[in-house]
């Protein structure tokens, strides 16, 4: 190996990019390795077809699939369980709704009890120990806010940096609908800014946002705050369109660095005092279980098989609801596109919804408007409740006036946790491989009953709320669905090496110099996107790392 | 239904990516996995395909027309040419069933045609295409409930899809071949703001 460096992180996304930024800000010297190419904001415009119907920031199933095998059910190659590949991840395109986890999110095997056929945990941190790095995310990245949200979500030791952005006017109708039901709405935190923050410009409300890049740079993503921070330390380097293919370690069982390949197809190894893995949990797990080496015939910190277990996503469900102009008028105005309500008043359902537990985990709502412009949203027009078939022909038209012209719908997604079980799991593939000819991922799911239970509560919530907001129309989709491009869980952090993969810094048990520092280390779902909770943990491990090498520890 | 048709509905909608593969869900038909209803999902094989350049046919020529006269029929035309035809639906379906990824959506639309011209030669003695408008709708209707097709064929799958890239086609940047004159934007009364693709 020709290159050294101190720290390598693989993937620049929400878990690789903090980290980045605590080791560069701290003096180490780091090399950032991205697979997906490096979008700039010029690269960003509102091609609903070329962003929406391409994936163009995820890998196709035909070159680079997954493998889901659901319980009972067949193979099926797919571009499930990826996010996006690109300098930043996921946070390019997401529409940046950031909350906190709650503090019971963080000791829910002792909140549930034990629970039959799940294998929930604790973390191994508390929620007081990452509220500071909650806060600190925020002021850093910028996130806004209101203030109104009170004791309705997690306890804060500072104010949202900046405002809440602003909502549309039917925003209003959910308040109601919710105070109506006896549960209070509070206008969803986003990565989005405000009001002009560091340098960048206030987002100017573009209909089309989540899974849109901005052209602004009003998306507080990984691409816009911490990978050109990390950067300007002078001590970071971002290599974009640069696969990771193995972590290399020595016979002593430590890593010594990585190979990647380069847009060219060739092979690099650098070494590396420290390697951290943040590439989304699926990815994550499968290139640790790919890195074998003399110390490591199972994968890289796999000795006890915990590589790839306890994979989560979010139990996701949605009601649907259509306001009629005329009898919510709201509805009609312009203005933002952001409906931009939630509700956590159902965090936690009542006893017996979860079963044997002190308390009943559910989660969260958020209510939005459908994302996307005049294709997707006349699709789901031309569908109406999903239930039927396709509709065409005049009955389609008549459907569209009707659709863009007499009403707006409105969407309750529920975040429901997301039981971890024995057969969900991330394990290699052995007969698909991917475009290097390298074993897919494949992804095994065995949900357990409680999640469905969790989902129908929620989503029955979602359509109190908006039948009681002046809905003419619900409906509900989804039941008991998955969030798929949300994955958790595959590399835990616990404390026994039989249960978990990592320590509560987010070190791989048996592995003394790789982290993994993305939402593979969560050892629970959480009630809602967990985003906000991927940067705060991956700051908090990034310190921990810089802090190490400061002890010389490393 | 095609496996590259469902998996284009983008990062499922939801809070961290946005919604905008929301509408596609629906299109998609997987249930979701319970332990009531273990699924089984369709295991449509996704075979590395080749792009179709330029200048060479997509499909041969009677299922092209086959296809162009369907979507036709999709989104008709109203009191005025406001339909697929004006809005140059299909130039976007010729060009979007080109790329390499769509080749399972390429069968699929491919056999659906072929079973429009069988169902539509035992009904009317006569091919799609010649067949009249209303007769056109019912011979569709037909399909879509399964009549004709062999079970390996699923005719709501195969309206369903068109149905898909017909509204595509009336609704996407005009660079993309579709929505001519931005007719389908007018029509919703749609201001798509800048910036704005300068090529598909």
């Amino acid at each position: 190996m020709s290159e050294s460096v101190d720290v390598i992180v693989v993937g620049s996304g929400a878990g690789g990019g903090p980290v980045a930024f605590a080791c560069a800000s701290a003096g180490a010297k780091v090399l950032v390795l991205e697979r997906g190419k490096h979008l700039k904001r010029e690269d960003f415009v509102y091609d609903e077809i070329g962003i929406a119907k391409r994936s163009v920031f995820v890998p196709s199933a035909v070159t680079d699939p997954h493998i889901v095998i659901h319980q009972g059910g067949g193979a099926e190659r797919t571009d499930d369980g990826w996010i996006a590949c690109c300098v930043g991840g996921g946070t390019v395109h997401m529409s940046g709704f950031f909350y906190r986890f709650r503090p019971e999110d963080f000791r829910l095997r002792d909140e549930m009890g034990p629970v039959t056929g799940a294998l929930v945990a604790n973390w191994p941190i508390t929620y007081e120990e990452l509220e500071p790095f909650y806060a600190r995310v925020e002021q850093i990245i910028g996130v806004s806010g209101s203030a109104q949200e009170g004791a309705h979500v997690s306890p804060r030791s500072t104010p949202y940096p900046l405002p809440a952005v602003m909502t549309h006017p039917g925003g209003a109708l959910i308040d109601k609908g919710a105070a109506k039901v006896g549960a209070f709405s509070f206008i969803t935190p986003r990565a989005v800014l405000s009001r002009d923050y560091d340098g960048r410009l206030a987002c100017h409300l573009h209909p089309l946002c989540g899974s849109f890049g901005c052209h602004v740079g009003a998306k507080s993503s990984s691409l816009e705050t911490w990978i050109p921070k990390a950067v300007a330390t002078g001590k970071c380097e971002l290599r974009a369109e640069s696969r990771v293919v193995s972590i290399v370690s020595g016979d002593d069982g430590r890593a010594t660095g990585v190979v990647y390949r380069d847009a060219a197809g060739v092979d690099h190894e650098v070494s590396a005092r420290v390697v951290v893995v943040a590439c989304s949990a699926v990815e994550t797990a499968r290139l640790l279980l790919l890195s074998k080496g003399k110390a490591h015939p199972q994968g890289l910190g796999n000795a006890d098989g915990q590589i790839g277990a306890n994979l989560m996503f979010s139990t996701l469900s949605k009601a649907h609801a259509s306001f009629d102009f005329a009898s919510s008028p709201a509805m009609r105005e312009p203005g933002s596109a952001f409906l931009g309500r939630s509700v956590g008043d159902y965090y936690f359902g009542p006893k017996g919804v979860r079963g044997g537990g002190a308390i009943a985990k559910a989660g969260g709502l958020n209510f939005l408007f459908p994302a996307g412009g005049p294709v997707v949203q006349s699709e789901l027009a031309a569908t109406s409740d999903g239930a039927r078939k396709a509709v065409w022909g005049a009955e389609l038209k008549k459907k569209l006036r009707w659709y863009w012209h007499e009403q707006r719908q409105a969407i309750c997604e529920t975040f429901g946790e997301y039981l971890p079980t024995a057969g969900t799991h991330v394990a290699l593939d052995g007969s698909v491989t991917d475009s290097l000819g390298l074993a897919a991922a494949q992804i095994n799911v065995a949900r357990h009953p409680f999640d469905l239970e969790v989902s129908k509560y929620l989503v029955d919530k979602g359509l109190a709320i908006f039948q009681a907001a002046g809905a003419r129309e619900t409906w509900t989709s989804n039941i008991g669905g998955s969030t798929w491009h949300l994955p958790a869980g595959t590399a835990r952090m616990g404390a026994d090496p039989k249960t978990s993969a990592s320590d509560k810094m987010g070190r791989l048990h048996g592995v003394k110099n790789v982290f993994v520092a993305d939402a593979s280390t969560f050892a629970t779902s959480g009630g809602w996107p967990p985003t906000l909770t991927i940067m705060a943990n991956a700051l908090r491990i990034g310190e921990g790392i810089a802090a190490a090498f400061t002890r010389r520890e490393l | 239904m095609a496996l590259d048709l469902r998996r284009r509905a983008f990062l499922i909608g939801s809070a961290v990516v946005g919604a905008a593969g929301a509408a596609l869900y629906v299109f998609k038909k997987k249930p979701p996995a319970t332990v009531e209803t273990p699924v089984a999902p369709p295991s449509a094989p996704v075979e590395p395909g080749m792009a179709i350049p330029a200048g060479q046919a997509v499909l041969p020529d009677r299922y092209r027309d086959v296809l162009r006269a369907m979507v036709a029929r999709i989104y008709p035309d109203g009191d005025s040419a406001d339909g697929a035809v004006a809005a140059k639906a299909y130039d976007y379906i010729d060009h979007e069933l080109r790329r390499s990824n769509m080749q399972n959506t390429r069968r699929l639309l491919m056999n659906g045609a072929v079973t429009l011209d069988r169902v539509a030669f035992g009904q009317l003695k006569k091919g799609f295409v010649q067949a009249t408008p209303e007769e056109q709708d019912t011979v569709i209707a037909a399909v879509q409930s399964g009549e004709g097709a062999p079970k390996s064929f699923n005719g709501d799958d195969f309206v369903a899809a068109a149905v898909a890239m017909t509204i595509e086609g009336m609704f996407c940047d005009p660079v993309y071949g579709g929505n001519a004159g931005e007719l389908g934007w007018k029509s919703i009364d749609w201001v798509m703001q800048s910036p704005r693709p300068k090529t598909p």
